[in-house]
């Protein structure tokens, strides 16, 4: 019921996994807005301010490392919890986005769209919110 | 008279001596000419040589360098379209798009499970593609291996929960910190926790570790079905996998130990194993810890 108030931003180019997710997320009364690209994530934040971002690494213009680090650097965004999508999976790679300060990071492969709403309620539960 | 003849002669004789020597001369400056431009093409050569040597150098860093970026690359693009089928037959059976009859839920589950196996032999390929790239390719740092095992053991576990089978760590190292890469590593204990998940239906599992001789040593021990004696010298090689273990599971394609090979063998360190059949297998790794 208190999904009704939470607001989620979903920065993913791939149609198909973003529709997935909306999809899931508007049915449980999620408040949900989109991006294709980093830039208009970032654009979407100066005006919104979503409870939780799930942030794709691999965009057409500036990646989502680069994403994270302007929203960790923007003292309005920056406690946003930031939960990282990828296919991009190497140790490296994980490590690099948890120090830029994402709450969580997990491959898409590896899990099922079910198991990312439980992630996020699970980041959210956490947070408070 | 005689006295001119003699100079005559002696004269005569100098100037054939003369010519002689300047003939000879001539064919000597001549064929020291042709050596001369002989070392002079041949050193023109190497130098060509030498610079396609080093042209060729650049192009096989390159190559390396492709090979590492083509693992990233690849691991990404063969993920993103198989996510797509994965996530969009999982939406279909939690009900997403409405509800199947059992006949077409069991169809889509099929679908589903293939799915699932063919992401598991793009991953052991991907695996596969890194472990052979080389020590240099390789993130190597110090982290504490045994919390890794025991990490990887109990997800492992949780997995066969079905089984009859348990697990125990028997660790004395106490969290030494051993300097390696820590995803390839990850998947060498991965895959001989698997195996001796897979190959024991019930009994027990028991991991040890200890230091002896400067080295970090591992080793897994089950109460399995145990290798084939006549598969034993086979088992580190491609696509190898005895035919009782293809009987009992057929997950993979047969690399995991091979790539387990390469990654320990990357390490500096040893893989090697006993087994008896029908009794069980116990694998060990040990890597210097320098």
């Amino acid at each position: 019921m208190e999904n009704k108030k939470r607001q989620i931003l979903i920065i993913e180019d791939d149609e198909f996994l973003r529709e997935t997710l909306v999809r899931k997320f508007k049915k449980l009364g999620y408040r949900v807005s989109e991006s294709i690209t980093g830039e208009d994530g970032l654009e979407v934040l100066k005006t919104a301010a979503p409870d939780i971002i799930i942030l794709d690494l691999i965009l057409p213009g500036i990646d989502g490392f680069e994403v994270l680090k302007k929203i960790k650097e923007d003292e309005r965004v920056l406690r946003i919890p930031v939960f990282i999508l990828s296919n991009f999976g190497s140790q490296e790679d994980i490590e690099r986005g948890l120090n830029l300060g994402a709450e969580d990071y997990v491959i898409k492969t590896n899990v099922s769209p079910s198991d990312v709403i439980k992630k996020v309620e699970d980041i959210l539960k956490l947070k408070g919110s | 008279m005689s006295s001119v003849f003699v100079f005559i002669v002696i004269i005569s004789a100098l100037g054939i001596v003369c010519v002689i020597r300047e003939f000879r001369f001539r064919n000597l400056k001549k064929s020291l000419e042709e050596k001369i431009s002989d070392i002079d093409r041949i050193s023109k050569l190497l130098t060509e040589k030498n610079m396609e040597a080093g042209d060729r150098n650049i192009r096989l860093q390159k190559l390396l360098e492709a090979k590492t970026d083509f693992v990233g690359i690849a691991s990404h693009q063969l993920r993103t379209p198989i996510t797509e089928i994965k996530w969009g037959m999982e939406t279909l059976l939690d009900g997403s798009y409405g509800e199947f009859d059992s006949e077409q839920r069991a169809r889509l589950e099929k679908i589903l499970d293939s799915t699932l196996k063919m992401i598991r032999l793009i991953e052991d390929l991907l695996r596969l593609v890194r472990s052979e790239a080389g020590y240099k390719e390789y993130n190597i740092r110090e982290i504490d291996l045994e919390a890794l095992i025991k990490d990887v053991g109990d997800k492992i576990k949780e997995g066969f929960r079905k089984k009859d089978t348990e697990l125990e760590y028997n660790f004395n190292t106490g969290g030494r910190e051993v300097r390696v890469d820590e995803d390839m590593i990850g998947i060498v204990v991965t895959n001989l926790i698997s195996n001796a998940f897979h190959y024991t239906d019930k009994g027990k599992i028991i991991i040890g570790t200890m230091i002896a001789n400067n080295q970090f040593h591992f080793e897994i021990k089950d109460t399995g079905i145990g290798i084939p004696m006549s598969k034993q010298e086979h088992i580190f090689k491609k696509f190898q996998r005895a035919k009782t273990a293809l009987q009992m599971y057929s997950g993979g394609i047969g690399l995991g130990l091979y790539i387990a090979k390469n990654i320990i063998e990357q390490h500096r360190g040893r893989i090697w194993f006993k087994s008896e059949e029908g009794k069980g297998t116990v694998f060990y790794f040990a890597i210097p810890l320098f």
